[in-house]
């Protein structure tokens, strides 16, 4: 018998009752708008009169026990109020399974996030399934959102207010087994019984006979520290404080409201806490900080589904990718492919040294992965290394990431060309140079793409697949199945020298280093940065990517499009002294070799300050914090604008996640786009024209931004434009 | 009417690898066979650009074996980018463990059984387990199956503690508890093998390898192994070549196996090595199909034993009448042989019984002998005491080293021959492609 109710229906079976989870129409649940009508109607027709003696609550869909809120939800709420109102009902939906006569057994298959961990509490029982897809987390404060539905509340109960607040804090999920020993879960089984185990557990549950696996002891003493010792849950809160301070300082609010929430729970009871938790979650909504957050990760899930529906289209199939180069990229391309896309991998060098230097420091990303000794030999297995030519007639890719030179990679091409089979693509890690300077060197123009990686590639979560007039839409889908396989947000850019990223990257370093011409000091323009939420300052980015290799790419730049890209003369300094940054322990600050490993970077180098000594106005008292991180800032989205109007990018939203996935945006500002947006176009251009007026003509606004509405915006109304 | 068998087919031998082989616990001295293996396999697979979907089967060994890989040949298919669908077993047949394997390929591809198939042997002596006491061995099992705390001290209390300490295990013949040293040894005396002979052919040995090595004959055979974990060196070379033999060297070395009657010396004999090799095969036509040249065919194969007690190292001389009478083919036909050098004793002793008509009819149940071999045509790149002998590898270097220099002298027919412990003979009769 069943009875349905939207996302929610329920069935009886020999006396037991499952509440079947399972939203139409979506691949993952979620909970949507109405959810705990439904959820109630189906807990209706399974209890009252001729109720059931226990019921099991489990997901229909067999990858997906609920993936959280839907974020589209919050888009449509307009005011702090309605959220307030909305994460009230939420709360209630959940008492009232918590509050039920009969247990309740939640069985979970799936990811488990958010709202859907939320209702997974407010069951008596949890049983996880044993497999990879199955994780458990409370991720909103990724979105700079609190939990909404009881979270903040229930799982600091459950698993100790320390790990309650390193989950919520980090947004971090864990898998099974540590959702297990961690007694956020009671048994995880085999996915093929665990419905039947549910069922068991249900109703031995019912016949009172079992009270779980919890509280074991350790819970049991965690509950004393946090009810009766005030000390040490001073303690925890005080770490955790300061943390975030570190971590995020004032930008993000999320964070600290999580902790307050919190805190007023464990001081003045659930119910005070559930209040204080739909305040904070309405506040957050409206916050400018969460609502680029959300953009974004709409931006990156719509990002997802145009790459997904690209391969799709193509029917690609990946198995196995050529590197050309093992330096720092080749053997970061390489390691992302044998780690996240299963690839196997030929990898070719000059000569045994730089061939052994990249399985090196393959096998140290995995090792300092913690990945098991058997993991890493299987994985190193599938990468071999040659000095020749053999074993490039069955990649489907060949990856060239050489040093940044037209001449040098047009060699490679000429050479490894030849080896490869009709089908595979040829594909240039160039930064730079565009496509078509290097295709002259190309035999089958349609099969030749970019496909330029940050480093490190492990960390870095963008490609840009980088489309030459000639390149075929079968090359861009080959390229783009390979990013989404490394875990790669793909966006397809234009080209021309520097693409997008690397363009706009330029443009604020190049700022940054205009500004100390102007007397300020490079480590102030740093932290004016880096408190804007940027993770390095341009100073220590540029010591990190290489100063020569910055330099380099400035100059194509500059002969490309023009003076605004002109290096700028403390950048020409920098490298006639030699200065690389961490690479050769000689960057804008000053680093020491340390057994090999470079360390330090805390101060400026003295060398440095000599050299900005000789630059005009060294010594004076030199423009405001604000000041520097804003011309810096303006010199990168007037590149942007620039890369839109000139079709580099296909749009804003993609100029925005470029700008975030790639060079590390700050996310809550969410890209240069929404910047304008948030700051107001006529802000902005107005801005612009008072830079001009004191510093010339690079800093005019472009017609497509001062000649338009000044309402006008790149990025509202929000969404990802499904 | 069609025949109910078709037509055998011929097994080609399309590629063989080996890495270079280093004295046991140098170069290699923390890897395991296995490690070993999937780096050969890994790079055979490569160079030879055979679509992996092919592969029906691997066929490998290893003779120090490890309790924790029972059957390698199918955790080298799970390490390397071979579907895992490839299916695998396992062999461990002493010194001629890797002819066995590729004999298995050979079978199985003749039989249409398989098309495709890897062969192939490794072994780490670095990797050697080291074994418990009989007696601490005993106690430990008394311990774990006692089931109080009285009855397990007690287990334990009878120890006597000399017993505590591991020991590496004798490469001795089980049947006869003879190490294979004082079989050759042995050998040496019951055929009167002088120490300077015996000198003169390792030295010979090492010449010719190093000049192998020098006039760029092994680059095809030998792959570079970057060393992990650390990366920080990568093998190019055999390890145990002495590129400066000198022959005077030999005479200062003081016998191992018999300090006051024996002429068997560290010079003279192999030495233990860690290495891996490993064959590509497949029937002809599908070789053709693919487009991959063989670097030739095998023609025949023979596996004979005798009793260990008697001369434990004649193999050669069983084998290689069986495997030449298999190929219709006589010694004088032979273009090219390959036989391994485990001992210089017992290469002298094979060689000689090799032209002896009394052996022939004595053990063969022939009437004349073989025949002499021409010394111009054996081993003519050296062989395993100075190239090193990983006991499982061994047959695997020599089939695909003796088809390529088949292949260089332009010769049509070769002889491929090794000894093993128990007794035990390989031969095989190989064809130019």
């Amino acid at each position: 018998m069943m009875t349905h109710s939207g996302a929610f229906h329920g069935e009886r079976r020999n006396g037991l009752g499952i509440i079947w989870f399972d939203v139409p129409g979506r691949s993952q649940n979620v909970l949507q708008a109405g959810f705990d009508h439904d959820l109630r109607e189906a807990l209706d027709g399974l209890t009252g009169t001729d109720g059931v003696e226990a019921i099991v609550i489990a997901s229909g869909k067999p990858h997906s026990f609920c993936a959280g809120a839907d974020v589209d939800m919050l888009d449509e709420s307009s005011s702090a109020a309605d959220l307030v109102a909305l994460s009230r009902r939420a709360q209630r939906a959940m008492d009232a399974v918590r509050s039920l006569d009969v247990p309740v057994v939640v069985a979970i298959a799936g990811s488990c996030l958010g709202g859907g961990l939320e209702l997974a509490l407010a069951g008596r029982y949890r049983i996880a399934a044993d497999d990879d897809d199955t994780e458990f987390g409370l991720p909103e404060v990724q979105l700079g959102l609190t939990p909404g539905a009881g979270g903040t509340q229930y799982l600091p109960r459950v698993v100790g207010v320390r790990r309650a607040l390193d989950m919520m804090l980090s947004g971090t999920t864990v898998p099974p087994g540590k959702a297990k020993s961690m007694g956020l879960i009671d048994e995880v089984v085999h996915p093929s019984i665990l419905i039947d185990v549910a069922l068991e557990t249900a109703r031995t549950l019912a016949g009172g006979q079992c009270q779980g696996s919890r509280p074991g002891w350790r819970d049991r003493l965690q509950e004393k520290i946090l009810a009766e010792n005030r000390v040490g849950r001073e303690v925890v809160f005080r770490t955790a404080r300061s943390q975030i301070e570190a971590r995020t300082g004032h930008r993000m609010p999320a964070p600290h409201r999580i902790l307050d929430v919190v805190r007023t729970g464990l001081e003045q009871g659930v119910e005070d806490g559930l209040a204080a938790e739909a305040e904070a979650f309405g506040d957050l909504a409206m916050t400018p900080q969460s609502r680029s957050l959300r953009g974004i990760f709409f931006d990156r899930r719509a990002l997802a589904r145009e790459a997904d529906d690209r391969v799709a289209a193509h029917d690609v199939h990946v198995e196995r990718i050529g590197v050309v180069g093992g330096g720092l990229m080749g053997s970061g391309i390489a390691e992302v492919s044998l780690s996240k896309a299963g690839h196997s991998v030929r990898l070719r060098d000059v000569d045994d040294a730089a061939t052994r230097a990249a399985l090196a420091s393959v096998h140290d990303v995995l090792d300092a992965r913690h990945v098991r000794p058997a993991q890493q030999a299987r994985r190193l297995d599938r990468l071999t290394v040659t000095t020749g030519t053999s074993g490039f007639g069955d990649v489907d890719a060949c990856i060239e990431a050489v040093v940044e030179n037209a001449e040098i990679k047009g060699s490679v091409f000429q050479q490894i060309e030849p080896l490869l089979n009709q089908d595979a693509i040829l594909a240039t890690n160039t930064s730079s140079i565009p496509l078509s300077d290097l295709v002259r060197h190309v035999a089958r123009p349609d099969r030749f793409v970019g496909m330029h990686y940050f480093s490190p590639v492990g960390r870095v979560p963008l490609l840009e697949v980088v489309r030459g007039d000639f390149t075929s839409e079968r090359t861009v889908a080959v390229a783009t199945a390979i990013g989404r396989a490394q875990g790669k947000t793909v966006v397809v850019v234009g080209d021309r020298a520097g693409f997008y990223t690397s363009r706009i990257l330029a443009a604020y370093l190049g700022e940054a280093a205009r500004l100390t011409e102007a007397g300020a000091d490079p480590a102030e323009i740093d932290g004016a940065l880096e408190s804007l939420g940027f993770p390095m300052g341009p100073f220590r980015l540029l010591d990190s990517v290489g100063i020569d290799v910055a330099h380099e790419i400035s100059e194509v730049l500059h002969a490309a499009l023009g003076d605004r890209f002109r290096p700028a003369p403390l950048l020409d300094r920098l490298v006639a002294a030699g200065h690389k940054g961490r690479k050769n322990a000689k960057g804008v600050y000053r680093y020491r070799s340390d057994d090999g490993e470079v360390v330090g970077g805390d101060e400026i180098d003295e060398s440095v300050r000599a050299m900005l000594s000789t630059a005009a106005g060294a010594g004076q008292s030199g423009p405001s914090p604000e000041t520097l991180a804003e011309r810096c800032l303006l010199a990168l989205v007037l590149e942007a604008v620039r890369c839109l109007d000139e079709g580099v990018i296909a749009s804003a939203r993609d100029g925005d996640a470029a700008a975030v996935f790639g060079l590390g945006f700050p996310p809550q500002i969410g890209g240069p786009f929404r910047y304008v947006d948030e700051r107001g176009r006529a802000a902005v251009v107005d801005a612009c024209r008072r830079l001009a007026d004191l510093d010339g003509d690079r800093w005019s606004p472009p017609p497509s931004m001062s000649d338009t509405d000044a309402a006008a915006s790149y990025r509202m109304p929000q969404g990802d434009g499904r | 009417m069609k025949p109910s068998v078709e037509p055998l087919e011929r097994v080609a031998i399309v590629d063989g690898l080996r890495t270079p082989f280093a004295k046991r616990g140098t170069a290699y001295a923390h890897l395991s066979a296995l490690d070993l293996a999937s780096a050969v396999v890994a790079e055979l697979v490569d160079r030879s650009g055979v679509p992996v979907d092919t592969i029906d089967r691997v066929v490998y060994g290893q003779v120090v074996l490890d309790v924790e890989v029972p059957n390698i040949a199918r955790e080298i298919v799970l390490r390397t980018r071979l579907p895992a669908a490839v299916e695998a077993h396992s062999v461990s047949k002493a010194c001629i463990t890797s002819y066995q394997t590729a004999a298995d390929v050979a079978h199985a591809i003749a039989l249409g059984d398989i098309r495709c198939g890897i062969a192939g042997g490794a072994d780490s002596a670095s990797a050697a387990p080291l074994v418990v006491t009989e007696q601490l061995e005993s106690a430990l099992k008394a311990f774990a199956s006692a089931d109080s705390l009285g009855a397990r001290l007690r287990a334990l209390a009878k120890l006597d503690p000399r017993a505590l300490l591991p020991r590496a295990p004798d490469l001795t013949e089980p049947s006869t508890g003879e190490t294979m040293g004082e079989g050759a040894e042995r050998m040496a005396k019951i055929n009167q093998i002088s120490r300077s002979d015996q000198d003169d052919f390792a030295h010979r040995s090492h010449v010719l390898a190093a000049r192998a090595w020098n006039e760029g004959r092994f680059t095809d055979d030998v792959m570079s192994l970057p060393v992990p974990p650390a990366f920080d060196q990568t093998v190019e070379v055999d390890g145990l070549v002495r590129f400066e033999s000198d022959r005077r060297s030999y005479t200062d070395l003081s016998p191992v196996f018999d300090r006051s009657h024996g002429t068997i010396t560290a010079g003279n004999s192999t030495p233990l090595t860690d290495g891996a090799a490993a064959l590509l095969m497949m029937s002809e036509s599908l070789s053709r199909q693919l487009g991959l040249a063989p670097l030739g065919f095998v023609r025949s194969t023979a596996f004979t034993a005798v009793d260990p007690a008697g001369q434990l190292l004649i193999g050669p001389v069983h084998a290689t009448p069986i495997a030449l009478d298999r190929a219709g083919v006589v010694l004088a036909d032979i273009d090219l042989i390959d036989m391994h050098e485990a001992f210089a004793a017992q290469m002298l002793t094979v060689l000689r019984m090799f032209g002896s008509d009394s052996y022939a009819q004595q053990h063969l149940g022939r009437d004349k002998a073989l025949g002499e071999v021409d010394m111009s045509l054996l081993n003519v790149n050296g062989g395993s005491i100075a190239v090193g002998h990983p006991f499982a590898a061994t047959g695997a270097r020599q089939i695909a080293q003796t088809l390529r220099e088949l292949r260089r002298r332009g010769g049509e027919l070769a002889l491929c021959t090794a000894c093993a412990a128990g007794g035990l003979g390989a031969a095989m009769v190989l064809e130019a492609a």
